[in-house]
C-alpha cells in the first residue's frame, strides 16, 4: 500500500445534501451509501416483523391445537405462516444482503456510485412502498393466506377473496419491479464502472456473489413479475389463467414460480456466502484456498439454478423422466457448494484467526450451512423426498439454509459496522449476542428435524411431539433475544463506540478499508486504480489527462 | 423418451437388488437409515475438523510470529492458486454423494413400477376437497374421512381434487401424492399389520387444512371382503 494517496477523513463537501441528522436527506438522496443505510434499517424492521409473526406461530405450535384454541384462529395463523415467509424472504433478506452491496460494492470496485443513482433511489422507495402495502393488507380482511408460493388455485378470488390478499400480490408485483430496476443498475456498475485493473477475476468475492445473484434475479424475477401479473390480471379484471375450471391452471403456477423460487435460494444465499468468504480471509489472516474454483463453483451454481426448479415437484405431475434428469441436475449443484465449503475450511489452516464477532456468526454460519446441506442431500433422493414432503424436514433443512444465510449477513454487518458508522461495536455484547444467536438458532431448529413427521402449516401434531416443539418454541424465543442484544449493541456503539480509522482490521485487503470510516460522500479523491498492481490513488486531473502517472 | 424398461426389470428381480424393494415402509426405513448414519458421521467429521482447524490456527500471543504472506491492504489476489486439495476432496465428496442417489434409483425404479406391476390390487379413488378425502371404491361405494384397505395386498390410490391444490399423505403407511384439480395422480401402499392408521392434507389448501384428516383402516383380508360385501347395505 506504499504510494497510496489516503483519502481525506473530514472531507465536508456534502453536494448540497442536507446532513445525515435531518430527515430530509433521506428523502431525496440518490448516494450508494444513503441508500444502502435506508436498505439496511428498513429490512430489519421487516425482520422484526416477521420474527414476531414467527413467534406468533411458534406459540400456537407449543401444543396441539384445536380449532380456535391458542392464540391464532386457523385463518390468522395461515395468514401468519404466509406473511412470514414472504416478509423474511422478499422484504427482509434480499432487502438486508442488499444493503451491503448498496454501500460496498461500489467501494469495492472502485466505483463513485453506482451506474444509475436515481433508479437506485426509486428501487429503494418502490420496496419501502410495496412493504408498506403489505403490512396494509393484514387490514383489508386478512392479508393473503395461501401460504408463500402462492399455489393456484388456492390463490384466486373463489378461494382467497379477501381484498388484503390481491394488495399482498400487488405488493409482490411491486417488489419484483423494484429488484428488476436494481438488477438492471448492478449489472451496469459491475460489468462497467470497475477501476482500472480490477478485471472481473479481481473482483473481491462479496462482489462476485452480487454479480451473480443480480444475474439470477434479472431472469428469475422476470419469471415471478409475469406469473404476478397474468395472477392480477386473474384476481382483479376476472381472466381465468389459473382458474380452478382449467385443468392445468395449478401446475402451470408451480413451475412458473419455482422456476423463480429455486434461483431464489441462491439468491438470499450467496451475498451471505460473498461477505463469508470476505470475513474468512480477513481474520483468519489467509487468502482464499483455490479462489478460482471458488468463483467457478458460483458461477457454475448461477447456471445449474435454473434447472433444478423441478425437484419441488416431484409429487406434482411430472413423469419419471424429467424426475431423472431433475435428480441429477439437484445431485449437480450439490458439488460446487462442497467445493465452497471446503475452500471456507482449508483457508482456516496456517491463518491466525481473531475469535471477533464477525468471523464468529461467519464460523458459525458455516457450520449451520454445512447441516443444511446435508439434510439437503436427503431431499435430493427423490424416494426420500416423497415422505419428506410437505413436512417439517422440508421447514428444518431450509431454516438451515436459509437462517444460516442471515446469519453469514450478521457477521456481515458486524463486519462492515465500523466502516458504515465510523465507530466500532462492542464485542462484549457481540459475543454474548453470537452466543445467544447460536444455542437459539439450533435449539429452535434442530428438534424439528427429530419431529419431521409434523406436516407443515397445520397447528395439530402427534402429541408425542410435543417436547420437540416447545424445544422449537423456546429457541425460537432466545434467537429472538439476541437479535434484541445485536440491536442493542448497534444502538449504544452508534454514540459510544471507540471511532475507528480506515480500517480495524488487521488483513482487510478490499478496497473500502482503505478509505475513511465512514468514506465521504463521494468516496475519494482522484481516481482508484489497480493498474500498477494494488490500489492507487492518482489525482484526477492526471487521470482524465490520461497522461502518465508519476512514480516517485 | 429414455427407455427405463430394463432398469425397472433389474429392479423387479430379487437377485440383483442390492436396494431395498417391499413395502414403502420397508424401503423408506432402508434408505433413511442409511443416510441418517451417513450424513452424521460426515456431519461430525466436518465440523469437527472445521472446530480443531480454527483452534489450532487460533491468533495467540504466545505464538510465534510466521513468515506466511497475509493479505495486505489494496492488494489484488495473487493468481497462482492451489486447487489439489480442494478438488481431491470435492471428488471424495462426489464419490460419496452419487453413489447415494444412484443406490436409492433403484427403489425409486421400484416404487414406480409396482402399480402397473400388480393384478389382484386393491385401487381406490381419492378426491381431496376442502377440507376433506373422499374414497371411491371399485365398485363405485363412497366414504369420506374413512379407508379401509386389506392387510398384505397391494393397494393403489388414483389421487385428485375437487379445488384446490391438496395433498393426501399417511406418514406411517409412507404414502405421499399431490392431489390436483383437473390431474389424476397415481400411487401405492402395502399395509404389512392391521390397524387404524392417520392420514393428512400435506399442502396449505385453506382455513380448515390443519383439520384436514382421515382415517385409514387395515383390516385382515377376510374382514375386508365381510366388510366389502355389507358395505352397501349398512350405509
Amino acid at each position: 500500500m506504499n504510494k497510496l494517496l489516503q483519502t481525506d477523513g473530514g472531507h465536508s463537501d456534502e453536494h448540497g445534501l442536507p446532513p445525515m441528522s435531518s430527515i430530509k436527506r433521506w428523502l431525496v438522496t440518490t448516494n450508494h451509501k444513503d441508500v444502502g443505510i435506508l436498505y439496511i434499517v428498513t429490512s430489519l424492521f421487516f425482520l422484526v416483523m416477521g420474527g414476531v409473526l414467527a413467534l406468533l406461530i411458534r406459540l400456537q405450535l407449543w401444543l396441539p391445537r384445536a380449532p380456535g384454541e391458542g392464540l391464532l384462529s386457523a385463518f390468522a395463523y395461515n395468514q401468519s405462516v404466509t406473511a412470514h415467509g414472504l416478509i423474511m424472504v422478499f422484504w427482509f433478506l434480499s432487502p438486508f444482503a442488499f444493503g451491503f452491496a448498496n454501500y460496498i460494492v461500489p467501494i469495492q470496485i472502485g466505483a463513485k456510485d453506482l451506474a444509475f443513482p436515481r433508479l437506485n433511489a426509486l428501487s429503494y422507495w418502490l420496496y419501502l412502498i410495496s412493504g408498506i402495502l403489505l403490512g396494509v393488507s393484514f387490514f383489508q380482511g386478512g392479508t393473503f393466506n395461501g401460504g408463500w408460493t402462492v399455489y393456484a388455485p388456492l390463490n384466486l378470488p373463489a378461494f382467497t377473496p379477501q381484498v388484503g390478499a390481491t394488495s399482498a400480490i400487488l405488493a409482490l408485483l411491486i417488489f419484483s419491479v423494484a429488484i428488476t430496476a436494481g438488477s438492471v443498475n448492478f449489472l451496469t456498475t459491475i460489468h462497467r464502472m470497475r477501476a482500472k485493473g480490477m478485471t472481473l477475476m479481481n473482483m473481491p468475492l462479496f462482489t462476485w456473489t452480487i454479480l451473480l445473484t443480480v444475474w439470477m434475479m434479472l431472469f428469475a424475477f422476470a419469471a415471478l413479475l409475469a406469473a404476478l401479473m397474468i395472477l392480477s390480471s386473474d384476481r382483479i379484471l376476472g381472466t381465468t389463467y389459473f382458474s380452478t375450471t382449467g385443468t392445468q391452471g395449478s401446475l402451470l403456477w408451480t413451475h412458473l414460480f419455482w422456476f423463480f423460487g429455486h434461483p431464489e435460494v441462491y439468491i438470499v444465499f450467496f451475498p451471505a456466502l460473498g461477505a463469508m468468504a470476505e470475513i474468512f480471509q480477513t481474520f483468519t489472516g489467509r487468502r482464499i484456498v483455490g479462489r478460482k474454483w471458488f468463483i467457478a463453483a458460483l458461477v457454475l451454481v448461477t447456471v445449474q439454478s435454473f434447472v433444478v426448479w423441478m425437484h419441488h415437484m416431484f409429487l406434482t405431475g411430472i413423469n419419471l423422466e424429467i424426475k431423472t434428469i431433475i435428480m441429477i441436475t439437484t445431485i449437480g449443484i450439490s458439488l460446487p457448494f462442497d467445493l465452497m465449503v471446503f475452500s471456507l475450511i482449508y483457508t482456516l489452516v496456517k491463518g491466525r484467526i481473531q475469535f471477533t464477532t464477525p468471523f464468529l456468526f461467519a464460523f458459525g454460519g458455516l457450520v449451520l450451512f454445512i447441516i443444511g446441506g446435508i439434510t439437503g442431500v436427503f431431499l435430493g433422493a427423490v424416494i426420500l423426498d416423497y415422505e419428506f414432503r410437505g413436512t417439517y424436514w422440508v421447514v428444518a433443512h431450509f431454516h438451515y439454509v436459509m437462517v444460516g444465510g442471515v446469519t453469514g449477513l450478521v457477521a456481515a454487518i458486524y463486519y462492515w459496522f465500523p466502516k458504515i458508522t465510523g465507530r466500532m461495536y462492542d464485542e462484549f455484547l457481540g459475543k454474548v449476542n453470537f452466543v445467544l444467536y447460536f444455542i437459539g438458532f439450533n435449539l429452535l431448529y434442530f428438534p424439528l428435524f427429530i419431529a419431521w413427521e409434523t406436516p407443515r402449516r397445520v397447528f395439530t401434531y402427534a402429541p408425542s411431539l410435543i417436547p420437540w416443539h416447545q424445544m422449537a418454541t423456546i429457541g425460537g424465543f432466545i434467537l429472538a433475544l439476541s437479535f434484541v442484544v445485536m440491536l442493542y449493541n448497534f444502538f449504544i456503539s452508534l454514540s459510544n463506540g471507540e471511532e475507528v480509522g480506515n480500517s480495524p482490521w488487521e488483513y482487510a485487503s478490499t478496497m473500502e478499508w482503505a478509505l475513511s470510516s465512514p468514506p465521504p460522500l463521494e468516496n475519494w479523491d482522484g481516481v482508484p486504480t489497480y493498474e500498477n498492481g494494488e490500489l492507487e490513488f492518482i489525482p484526477e486531473k492526471i487521470a482524465t489527462d490520461g497522461g502518465e502517472i508519476t512514480h516517485e | 423418451m429414455l427407455d427405463f424398461s430394463f432398469i425397472s426389470l433389474l429392479a423387479r428381480s430379487s437377485l440383483l437388488s442390492i436396494f431395498p424393494i417391499g413395502s414403502r415402509t420397508f424401503i423408506f426405513d432402508q434408505i433413511f437409515f442409511i443416510f441418517l448414519l451417513l450424513g452424521t458421521i460426515v456431519g461430525i467429521v466436518v465440523i469437527s475438523y472445521m472446530v480443531i482447524q480454527a483452534y489450532r490456527y487460533r491468533e495467540d500471543s504466545t505464538r510465534k510470529k510466521d513468515d506466511i504472506d497475509r493479505p495486505k491492504l489494496g492488494e489484488l489476489p495473487p493468481q497462482e492458486d492451489d486447487g489439489n486439495k480442494l478438488l481431491k476432496s470435492l471428488l471424495l465428496s462426489a464419490v460419496v454423494v452419487i453413489a447415494l442417489v444412484v443406490w436409492t434409483y433403484g427403489s425409486l425404479l421400484y416404487v414406480e413400477a409396482q402399480p402397473s406391476q400388480i393384478d389382484d390390487a386393491l385401487t381406490i379413488g381419492v378426491e381431496a376437497y376442502q377440507f376433506g378425502f373422499l374414497f371411491t371404491y371399485p365398485d363405485g361405494y363412497q366414504s369420506t374421512g374413512v379407508l379401509r384397505a386389506p392387510v398384505d395386498r397391494v393397494t393403489v390410490l388414483k389421487i385428485t381434487s375437487r379445488d384446490v391444490l391438496h395433498n393426501f399423505g399417511s406418514p406411517d403407511l409412507r404414502i405421499k401424492a399431490d392431489a390436483a384439480p383437473g390431474q389424476v395422480s397415481e400411487t401405492w401402499f402395502l399395509a404389512e399389520s392391521t390397524g387404524t392408521y392417520d392420514s393428512a392434507c400435506y399442502e396449505l389448501c385453506g382455513a380448515g387444512h390443519s383439520y384436514m384428516l382421515a382415517e385409514i383402516i387395515i383390516l385382515e383380508e377376510s374382514e375386508f371382503e365381510q366388510w366389502n360385501k355389507t358395505k352397501n347395505n349398512g350405509n
